[in-house]
């Protein structure tokens, strides 16, 4: 445990010295003030007159939808971390140096892993709080599940690292960050599929967005933030409108994921990890 | 007494050692014993196996077959690692770390306590030539003194065996006596040093001991003065005849060139048996020489291809 935690803080370490983390908190705050001058235009000016209930019902999808932008960024900068985190270390011959002291690589790729996985949570935890305070503070709506949101937005990028953690024990950087924001695609697309096939009841659609949902269950997960942020009155209007309403947007979902499919994912973090420490030992360096 | 078997007793010892990439045998039934307090040469052309037999014996690769002990453990044994220090042959630190901040990561990973390593760090950077660099990012360090800092990484922890995968490829003639006085002062504490370097004039100063791999088999092995013994004794000699000639043939493989004898692969104690044949079959002995062979020399009749 004390060699994963070296290489945990290595890569805490190694990440906030990039530049690009700058970049990052910058984009971070920009969203968020923009966020807030949009919300208060809608307040003030757009929704002038409608009713309470409206206005809370529009800000809360407004929400979801800056929401759901915000998690692809996150996606997208969750596999810049990660890709490199293994090829690089082999590329340039780090890991000779590294792996001849007295630790396994499996210390190496857990340290990884856990500092990725620290960096991810801490970050949701505090973009998406600051993202709530300035809401609430131009308009006074809080969502309802605010914890419940950071779980499952930090639940659906570690489902994005630790695929790239295992593609990285392979692939060099490049070719790993396509294939694993090819796949984040792919299982967001299955979650479309999913809606789809529900709305025009073809079961082949179905079946295949369950398919993908289980293979890479990022999606899956989003649907448990996009759920954490529907306030009762959204709900209960989505599921008035029934199938043809909102409810079949692929950043809606009327219900959190259920216990098994969480039980799921966490087994399915838990064999990626196995596979990737697996994979790693089996290569040559 | 009970002898200690080699393999406890020497510093490695590797028992038909193969490491196979898909079909290229980069290293091919390996069977070598380096002795404890010794400096070990390892040498051979590019592709030899060098750099993968290091890699073997440090556990950073599976061999295919065959064993390896290091130390007294299996080859990999991972506690045994904290005793062994290795610069790699090609790489890179974290760039974005500073020259003091890789030597205090390797401190953390060697499991050198907390309260050592100030003075770890401080002599390796002092060692190295580096100390007036210590807090610039090695992103920013010239490729000799990444080398440097790769040296003094290998040297934290007084380890008892260190592997150096070509440490002075990089460094200016000043910084090769520097790896070179090093070297002869990590054997001076008693510490093992495995050294592959393709600067042979380096490794004949500094060797007690050196192997010849080619195509991953071993093709010379023992001590410097046996591998430079295998050099030629040159003769002046006239007046000699038939006979002689094959008097001196019993001696080692003999040519006349002119006036000069040479007959190679003769060892030194029967250098006067030869002069007294020779003498006795009625030739007249001008001067007698030991032909001055260079590790080069050998070196490249060894691995020579035809
Ligand atoms: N990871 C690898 N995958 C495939 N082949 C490899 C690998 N590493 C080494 N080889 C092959 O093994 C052989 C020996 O390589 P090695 O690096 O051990 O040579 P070397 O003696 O260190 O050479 P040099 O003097 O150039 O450093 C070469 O033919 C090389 O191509
Ligand atoms: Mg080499």
């Amino acid at each position: 445990m004390k060699k994963i935690a070296i290489f945990a803080k290595l890569t805490l370490r190694e990440s906030l010295r990039k530049k690009v983390v700058l970049v990052l908190l910058g984009l971070t705050v920009l969203v968020i003030v923009l966020s807030a001058v949009g919300m208060s235009r809608l307040v003030n000016t757009g929704l002038a007159g409608s009713s309470p209930g409206d206005i809370r019902a529009a800000i809360s999808f407004v929400l979801i939808l800056i929401m759901f932008a915000y998690s692809f960024v996150l996606a997208l900068s969750a596999v810049f971390f990660t890709v490199p985190a293994i090829a690089g270390d082999l590329e340039t011959g780090t890991a000779l140096a590294i792996l001849s002291r007295p630790v396994s690589r499996a210390h190496l790729l857990l340290g990884r892993w856990l500092g990725l996985v620290v960096l991810t949570a801490a970050y949701v935890a505090v973009a998406s709080s600051a993202e709530f305070l300035v809401v609430r503070v131009v308009t006074g709506y809080s969502p309802p599940h605010p914890l419940m949101f950071i779980f499952y937005m930090t639940a659906e990028t570690v489902v994005i690292l630790t695929l790239a953690l295992l593609v990285s024990t392979r692939l060099a950087p490049v070719a790993g960050g396509v294939i694993v924001l090819g796949s984040f695609m792919l299982a967001w697309m299955g979650g479309v599929a999913i809606s789809l096939g529900r709305q025009f009841s073809v079961q082949a659609l179905e079946t295949g967005g369950t398919v993908t949902r289980l293979m890479l269950p990022s999606d899956g997960m989003w649907k448990g933030a996009a759920y954490s942020l529907e306030p009762a009155a959204l709900l209960a209007t989505a599921r008035a409108q029934g199938a043809d309403g909102i409810a079949n947007f692929p950043f809606f979902s009327l219900s959190p994921p259920a216990g098994s499919y969480l039980a799921w994912t966490a087994g399915w973090i838990l064999a990626i990890l196995w596979l990737a420490i697996w994979s790693f030992n089996r290569r040559e360096i | 007494m009970v002898e200690a078997l080699p393999q406890e007793a020497a510093a490695i010892h590797t028992v038909g050692l193969t490491k196979a990439y898909g079909g290229v045998r980069a290293v091919s039934d390996l069977s070598m014993t380096v002795p404890r307090g010794e400096i070990f040469g390892f040498l051979g052309p590019n592709g030899a196996g060098k750099t993968t037999s290091v890699k073997l014996l440090t556990g950073l690769a599976k061999a295919t077959s065959g064993t390896a002990w290091v130390l007294g453990k299996p080859a990999g044994d991972v506690a045994n690692r904290a005793r062994i220090g290795y610069l790699p042959e090609l790489f890179r630190y974290q760039a974005w770390m500073s020259a003091l901040e890789v030597l205090q990561l390797h401190c953390e990973l060697a499991g050198i306590p907390k309260a050592g390593r100030k003075a770890e760090t401080e002599n390796a950077l002092v060692t190295v030539g580096l100390a007036d660099r210590a807090n610039d990012r090695v992103a920013t360090f010239s490729k000799g003194m990444q080398q440097r800092l790769g040296l003094g990484v290998a040297l934290l922890g007084t380890p008892d065996l260190v592997f150096l995968d070509e440490p002075t490829s990089a460094l200016d003639p000043v910084g090769r006596k520097e790896v070179r006085d090093v070297i002869l002062e990590l054997r001076g504490r008693g510490v093992t040093v495995f050294l592959n370097s393709h600067l042979l004039s380096e490794v004949q100063q500094v060797c007690d001991r050196v192997a010849v791999v080619d195509r991953g088999k071993v093709v010379a092995s023992g001590t410097m003065a046996d591998l430079l013994g295998l050099g030629e004794i040159r003769i002046r000699v006239t007046e000699l005849d038939g006979d002689a000639m094959r008097a001196a043939a019993g001696f080692g493989s003999a040519n006349k060139d002119g006036e000069w004898l040479t007959v190679a692969g003769v060892t030194p104690e029967r250098v006067p048996d030869l002069v007294a044949e020779l003498v006795r079959s009625g030739g007249r002995i001008h001067a007698v020489e030991r032909g001055r062979k260079t590790l080069e020399e050998i070196f490249i009749k060894l691995v020579e291809r035809p």
